[in-house]
């Protein structure tokens, strides 16, 4: 069985993820910046994707996030991965 | 005052870096989706492999701190001894001559310390002054130096070793899966060593220490270190490191050269902390060095990962045991820990 999560559902998720491992209090939208927004260094834009990785159990590109700036970079990003996750165990 | 000899020890049982990725992987896989991720980030620290204090299989059974402390304790003894006797045998300097010692770490503790365990297992003499120093965490191999080269300036005649044993191995969280800690578990190895000093009344071989500097770097604190949690040492680790590098490190190294009547020109050994890939790189820039200057410190971070306080005493002993510079020749201990801080010292061959 597949379950397929609509864009919304994917930016709550990452909004969940920002405020559990990076101590974010606010809300995101697609047209927010990551780095501005969560004060992205290469460390915590690496536990990030980790922490994404696992939340939505997906494997993202390596090096993709080198060409996530918003956060509807991310949300397509992950819906990609979940695309091709699911294409691979079809 | 000069360093006389340096000499290292490793605890033998080393580990190339996919062993050691294959003894994590089943760690990992309780939390992490991508493991692969986290093997490609234990491949990127460009470490080959690693000395740890314990067979790895031994690690399983360090389930307090206490029981890693313990392990810290012996294992310190063990390869401090053999670090210290080492760098006393190329000194040419008996056991008895020895006047002071100085003992840094950052990665155990022990009341009575280890210098004192060391002289009931050694016979150093019981004249020694003792001066264990725990905290300054990487940039203790150079501060310890430079705190070695202040106290000689007092007693011209006297002898002191600097002994420095870390065993970053025995601070692993392995129930800590954090981003940091997982770095922190690719990078860092175990080791010692020491380095043999002698004040300006003393013949001696090896290079002068003609000055030292310190810097500290305001409201910095989290730039590195460790927070104590019941299960023992938990990384504190920015992304900062090499920032600070880039920021800091050619001002600060300028003006004390400067005041030296130097530039970095005059540089002829960079004796580098290898502190990680990133960092080494942005030094590499910061100080506008070529491509080889800084090869002794990428080669002793590939060969047994980072040491902490003890590598930069490695670099200089690969130095000092190669092709030493020639005589009249400057070279440049570095290194940065956690306050955020750094130590400097000019040395002349």
């Amino acid at each position: 069985m597949t379950f397929r999560l609509d864009d919304a559902q994917i930016l709550a998720g990452i909004a969940d993820v920002a405020r559990r491992e990076l101590s974010f209090a606010g809300e995101l939208e697609r047209e927010t910046s990551l780095v501005d927004a969560l004060k992205l260094d290469s460390l915590r834009l690496l536990t990030l994707v980790v922490e994404l990785e696992n939340h939505f159990r997906v494997a993202l590109e390596e090096g993709s996030e080198t060409g996530i700036s918003t956060v509807g970079d991310l949300v397509d990003a992950i819906r990609s991965g979940l695309e091709s996750d699911s294409s691979n165990t079809q | 005052m000069k360093v006389s000899a340096l000499g290292s020890a490793l605890p033998p049982h080393h580990y190339d870096q996919e062993r050691l990725i294959q003894a994590l992987r089943a760690a990992w896989a309780t939390r992490h989706y991508n493991i692969d991720r986290l093997e490609q980030l234990h491949r990127n620290v460009l470490v080959g492999g690693r000395h740890l204090a314990l067979p790895i299989e031994e690690y399983e059974e360090l389930t307090t701190w206490g029981k890693a402390n313990d392990a810290w304790i012996r294992v310190a003894q063990d390869v401090g001894e053999s670090a210290v006797r080492r760098a006393l045998d190329r000194a040419g300097i008996g056991v008895d001559e020895v006047d002071a010692m100085i003992f840094v770490t950052v990665t155990g503790v022990a009341t009575p310390s280890i210098e004192a365990r060391l002289m009931n297992r050694m016979g150093l003499p019981s004249r020694m002054k003792r001066m264990p120093i725990f905290g300054l965490g990487c940039v203790a191999g150079t501060a310890g130096i430079a705190r070695a080269a202040d106290y000689l300036r007092g007693h011209p005649r006297d002898v002191v070793v600097l002994l420095s044993v870390e065993l970053c191995s025995l601070t692993l969280q392995r129930n800590d899966l954090s981003v940091p800690n997982l770095i922190a578990s690719g990078l860092f190895g175990d080791g010692a060593a020491a380095a043999v000093l002698v004040g300006s009344e003393r013949s001696a071989t090896g290079p002068r220490i003609v000055a030292s500097r310190s810097v500290f770097y305001p409201d910095s604190e989290r730039v590195m270190g460790w927070d104590i949690s019941e299960r023992g040492f938990k990384i504190v680790l920015s992304a900062d490191v090499p920032e600070v590098v880039k920021r800091h490190l050619r001002r600060d190294v300028d003006a004390f050269l400067g005041d030296e009547g130097l530039t970095r020109r005059d540089i002829a050994a960079w004796i580098s902390h290898p502190g990680g890939s990133r960092v080494l790189e942005a030094m590499q820039e910061a100080l506008e060095l070529d491509a080889t200057a800084l090869e002794p410190s990428w080669r002793t971070l590939w060969e047994v990962g980072n040491l902490s306080s003890t590598s930069v005493l490695m670099v200089l002993e690969s130095i000092m045991t190669g092709q030493t510079p020639s005589p009249g020749s400057y070279g440049l201990m570095v290194a940065m820990g956690p306050g955020f801080c750094s130590e400097l010292v000019l040395l002349r061959w």
